[in-house]
């Protein structure tokens, strides 16, 4: 009965999910990566099976977001129909209006999590640019061993960070602070931030600096120069990967703030649209489609300056 | 004796441990070790410094101010922009009046313990504290809060409801007194109880009635409608609507014999009792299996839940989500309260004491002023029409509620039978100090029990976690 | 890029590079200062709390009762391993499990939409960049979004699973409980979340390796008479094997300490059902306020990681040898 309604409600949205549940299993990476090569026509059935696949990882990757995207339009009696509407059956704009009242404080949050996110990045790059440059041109005494350190922090679980960091903001006055927040989500960013500068580094060829030397410049010179504009696309990579990380926190965010007016985004999510007294689901899923939406734009224009960054960075091939 | 007093000693460890000699020593071999060396140590010494300077202006902080006084007022109610601005509205006229300063500091509910502990120990704390729960045993035992005993008028002890003083005494000193009163009342759906086939004028009035209600409803309501919204989330509010049930079965899992000591048994009858009754209604689809009170208001609003135990704000949360349940008199047509249905355990129904109150700071400078706080937040127009009537909960005055100019918001048929029945039957859990980490496992055996666990034995288990918990 | 990877060397090699030093701010004195930011970061907020931490797991502090405090020296370690209340075990194997299964299927999808988005598409960029999205919507919205979706009573996962009718046969007549019962439903709920969000990470990278697979390499097999799935398992497998192994221990570790997701949709429960390790030791930390217990725990836990690090490291290095 319920599926008789759910197909009647939304027939668009009904063959959207069904093979996208399914995927998850049946996804097998057994597909041609190089027909396009080979004589086009004998091999359209390929081609079809190609795009079969691509339809369901879509569904996959995107019934979720639609699912976002259509709760936000909804009432809220709506969003606690059963079985639920796939399209808002009386879309509303309701939850949209009311983030720029700042009721919930979305604004605040919105606020915070935008300066702190921007100093963790500004605060990140100034260390691991430098630092990842380093390592990646000079050998020195002791590089190896930092080199070593620094893996090794990438894997320290930041938890067991956390409870001193606590109880040392404690001491110092600083929780609910912004210092507080930028260096403690500098420290989960900042060991692979190094580590991804420095593979970064290492797959820009060296001649120029060379030529740069000949030319009688300075270390410092080259640096400025000719390094800097070359490691640019690294740069944009660790700072999109600093500033996702910031972003995305919750934990520090959650122990590290009290007061309302310091709450980041995702702490504000969970202690005030998930609050006490209601599930707002709506409102939320309006607030987070405009969370998300500043990223994915970014995202999208800057993509292939930030593959390019982050693969050769973190995974050179 | 304060955390800075055990920091100090830590730090005298770390740095007997970590000696500068053997670091510059080690340094000279290694370069990485000299910034590593000497930062930390350079963070040693910073860390040395600060706590005696941040004591430094803590002290000055409070004590300051020039001429006017200051005084510091935490609550969760400013926590939300919204209702911050109407309580800073009111206190605005005790400012004027007063020639106070107050600082209004906002604490989101989940985290007002934590908080004030922290600036207690810090030395730091607010004068005046909105509380809930256990807080004023936890705070109280740990001499953070002050004896309001002498402070409170002969008059407001008259005329306050059953109970609502005791949940602020801890060891016979009274550290907290009401400020909203707001203990679960069993809401019904006069809908669902016709939809059902029965009176909807008369509620289930023991747990009996109530069993052949739900399973009269579970034939007839629809699949996705249940008979009865029980809180099975991870989260200490759901243990706050599970006392009354335990009660009502004949429990009593723990019990302070009023000088601060504790007995546990987590697996006596009628506990066992409770969860066995619990772990039936999820098995028989009588309540859904895995929600939280939040989701059950909505489902509840939604027609989908037919008896519940739920605060008096509930009305003001029907309202917010169902545009059909808008006014007072909508909900009290579709909807009735009750008291809790009687079980084996109990001669009068009961329920669980389910108070906001304030306390002041044992460290407070000027408790006649905090005092002076506590009055206009109790009794004054300003604080109660702005604030406390649209919260939804009963004055902390009880006549206020019945007559007077503040009455008529309470003359409804369901806040009648809040402040008739329910209230009266309200009964303080056996909040230790430690009850917030004892919730923490409680909960965790609740949502076990109520997804299939053998009772017995997980409530056996229940009681070693909370022996352990409060022995340290 | 494969092609300068082959000029990079070992640390050996970088010896070359730059062959002598200058004095003063040509020399080390640059290295130094280049370095000093990153050095003090990671001593003053890295690893100076950790030493705290760890100090503070031979202690009792509970931050209720601040003041009674002491030294209790090797107390905890014992408890946490053996008294089974304090649940230490059951969060690690739980950790163990989130991360595994995570990291593994959004591998296998990841790779999936790597491929396909390697094809000559129509609209490429479109595809890639809407393919990706899940990756940087953030956590907290994910696990609510998931968090709705699964909820028992008007999720949309149990509208469509009850709707599925093969000709009579109903796989799930019945809505599934899926944060209640004995919680493994919960453990899949919350794996499935992570699985969405993680694999675009996958995809993206295992995409940048793809375009690095050299084609004169798969023409020959073609030529060869290699079949598809031969030359997938003798050429694009081990062409990225180094990314493969990278980012999956990457994502192992990260999922290892995971906590957005889960705190968000289940708090641990139902029961102890997700309690990751992160999780329990923020719970008991901070909700339950025990914070030399969780101190404990996260020492353990630091070293277990560290453990698991040794072998990652290995891969890092063997990779810079290559």
């Amino acid at each position: 009965m319920s599926e008789n309604q759910a197909n009647q409600s939304g027939q668009p949205g009904d063959s959207l999910v069904r093979p996208g549940v399914e995927r998850e299993k049946r996804a097998e990476p057994d597909v041609p990566q190089e027909f396009e090569f080979t004589p086009r026509k004998a091999f359209r059935w390929k081609r079809v099976v190609v795009y079969l696949l691509l339809f369901g990882l879509l569904i996959y990757a995107f019934f979720p977001t639609f699912w976002l995207l259509s709760t936000s339009f909804k009432p809220q009696l709506e969003a606690f129909q059963n079985p639920p509407t796939w399209w808002p059956r009386n879309p509303t704009t309701y939850s949209y209006g009311i983030l720029p009242q700042d009721q919930q404080g979305f604004v605040t949050y919105f606020k915070n999590s935008l300066i702190i996110g921007v100093c963790t990045t500004l605060l990140t790059l100034l260390a691991a640019t430098p630092g990842g440059y380093v390592l990646s041109r000079f050998r020195f005494r002791g590089a190896r061993a930092l080199i070593l350190v620094i893996l090794a922090t990438q894997m320290f679980p930041y938890v067991t960070i956390l409870i001193s960091l606590y109880t040392l903001f404690r001491q110092l006055n600083l929780l609910n602070s912004y210092p507080a927040l930028i260096l403690s989500f500098t420290t989960f960013s900042l060991p692979f931030s190094i580590w991804m500068m420095k593979g970064f580094c290492d797959t820009v060829p060296t001649d120029m600096e060379d030529a740069g030397r000949v030319d009688g410049l300075s270390r410092l010179g080259v640096l400025r120069v000719i390094v800097i504009p070359l490691i640019g696309p690294g740069i944009t990579a660790v700072g999109f990967f600093a500033f996702i990380n910031a972003w995305n926190e919750l934990l520090y965010a959650l122990t590290l703030t009290s007061s309302p007016d310091m709450r980041t985004v995702p702490a504000g999510f969970v202690l005030t649209y998930i609050g006490e007294f209601q599930d707002r689901w709506p409102d939320m899923m309006a607030a987070s489609v405009i969370v998300s939406l500043p990223i994915v734009v970014f995202f999208t224009v800057f993509q292939r300056q930030l593959v390019s960054g982050l693969t050769a960075g973190a995974v050179k091939g | 004796m304060t955390m800075d007093g055990k920091g100090e000693g830590e730090k005298a460890f770390l740095e007997g441990k970590l000696s500068r000699r053997a670091l510059l020593k080690r340094a000279a071999y290694l370069g990485v070790a000299t910034s590593l060396g000497s930062s930390l140590l350079a963070a040693c010494g910073d860390n040395t410094a600060t706590p005696a300077a941040s004591g430094a202006t803590g002290t000055q902080a409070s004590g300051s101010a020039g001429g006017t006084k200051s005084l510091k007022f935490a609550n969760w109610a400013s926590a939300e922009t919204a209702t911050k601005d109407n309580i800073n509205k009111a206190l605005a006229v005790f400012e004027k009046d007063n020639n106070v300063k107050i600082e209004n500091i906002g604490i989101p509910f989940d985290q007002v313990l934590q908080q004030l502990t922290t600036m207690t120990n810090g030395g730091n704390p607010p004068d005046v504290m909105q509380l809930s729960g256990n807080w004023p045993y936890a705070l109280g035992g740990a001499g953070a809060l002050a004896d309001l005993g002498s402070l409170v008028t002969d008059d407001w002890r008259k005329d306050a409801f059953t109970n609502s003083f005791e949940v602020g005494t801890y060891k016979g000193t009274l550290y907290a007194v009401p400020f909203t009163v707001t203990p679960h009342g069993f809401w019904y759906s006069k809908d669902l109880l016709t939809q059902a086939g029965l009176d909807p004028a008369k509620p289930p009035k023991t747990i009996d009635e109530l069993n052949q209600a739900m399973s009269a409803m579970r034939s007839k309501l629809p699949a996705d409608a249940y008979p009865i919204g029980i809180d099975i989330s991870k989260t200490e509010y759901a243990l706050v609507g599970f006392w009354p049930w335990i009660w009502t079965f004949g429990g009593n899992p723990m019990a302070d014999d009023g000088k601060g000591n504790v007995t546990i048994n987590w697996a006596d009858d009628g506990t066992v009792a409770a969860f066995t009754w619990l772990q039936g209604l999820v098995k028989n689809k009588l309540t859904p299996p895995d929600q939280a009170i939040k989701a059950e208001r909505e489902l509840m609003a939604n027609g989908k839940i037919a008896f519940k135990l739920d605060g008096p704000y509930l009305t003001g949360i029907f309202a917010n989500t169902n545009p059909n349940l808008k006014t007072v008199e909508a909900v009290n047509s579709k909807f009735g309260v009750s008291t809790t249905p009687t079980g084996q355990g109990v001669s009068k129904p009961v329920t669980a004491a389910d108070i906001h109150n304030l306390g002041i700071s044992a460290q407070a400078k000027d408790k006649a002023l905090a005092w002076k706080l506590i009055q206009f937040l109790t009794t004054s127009k300003e604080v109660i029409t702005t604030f406390l009537i649209p919260q939804g909960g009963m004055l902390p005055r009880l006549s206020y509620n019945t007559t007077g100019d503040y009455a008529k918001p309470y003359a409804d048929p369901i806040n009648q039978a809040f402040i008739k029945d329910v209230i009266p039957s309200m009964r303080p859990p056996a909040y230790g100090p430690r009850y917030s980490t004892a919730a923490s496992f409680i909960v965790s055996a609740l949502q076990e029990i109520a997804g299939g666990a053998d009772v017995k034995q997980r409530l056996t288990r229940l009681n070693d976690e909370v022996k352990t918990v409060y022995l340290g | 890029m494969s092609e300068l990877n082959t000029q990079r060397g070992g640390f050996a090699s970088l010896r070359t590079r730059f062959p002598k030093y200058g004095q003063g701010l040509d020399g080390p004195l640059l290295i130094w200062i280049l370095l000093f930011p990153s050095l003090l970061l990671l001593c003053g907020i890295i690893f100076y709390p950790v030493i705290n931490t760890v100090l503070l797991s031979f202690q009792s502090l509970n931050l209720s009762e601040p003041s009674a405090n002491k030294w209790v020296g090797l107390d905890n370690y014992g408890r946490v391993l053996t008294n089974e209340v304090y649940g230490f075990w059951p969060a690690v194997w739980f950790s163990i499990l989130f991360s595994a299964t995570s990291t593994l299927i959004a591998f296998v999808i990841g790779f999936a939409m790597a491929l396909v988005l390697n094809q000559k598409l129509r609209f490429q960029l479109v595809w890639r960049g809407l393919a990706l999205t899940p990756w940087v919507i953030p956590y907290v919205v994910v696990a609510y979004l998931f968090f709705y979706m699964f909820n028992s009573q008007y999720g949309i996962i149990n509208s469509i699973l009850t709707g599925i009718n093969i000709f009579g046969w109903r796989p799930f007549p019945e809505p599934l409980g899926w944060f209640g019962g004995n919680g493994n439903l919960a453990v899949f709920a919350t794996i499935f979340a992570a699985i969405w969000n993680k694999f675009p990470f996958f995809s993206l990278m295992l995409l940048a390796g793809l375009q690095t697979v050299p084609q004169e390499l798969l023409d020959a097999a073609t030529v060869d008479g290699a079949g598809v799935w031969g030359r997938f398992r003798h050429i694009t497998v081990p062409t990225l094997r180094n990314i493969i192994m990278i980012t999956t221990t990457l994502q192992i570790i990260w999922s290892l300490n995971e906590f957005a997701i889960i705190w968000a949709m289940t708090n641990g429960g139902p029961g102890t059902a997700t309690n990751n390790m992160v999780v329990h030791i923020y719970r008991t930390g901070f909700i339950e306020q025990r914070l030399s217990t969780a101190a404990t725990m996260s020492t353990i836990w630091l070293l277990m990681l560290l453990a698991f690090t040794y072998f990652y490291i290995r891969i890092m290095e063997g990779k810079s040898e290559v």
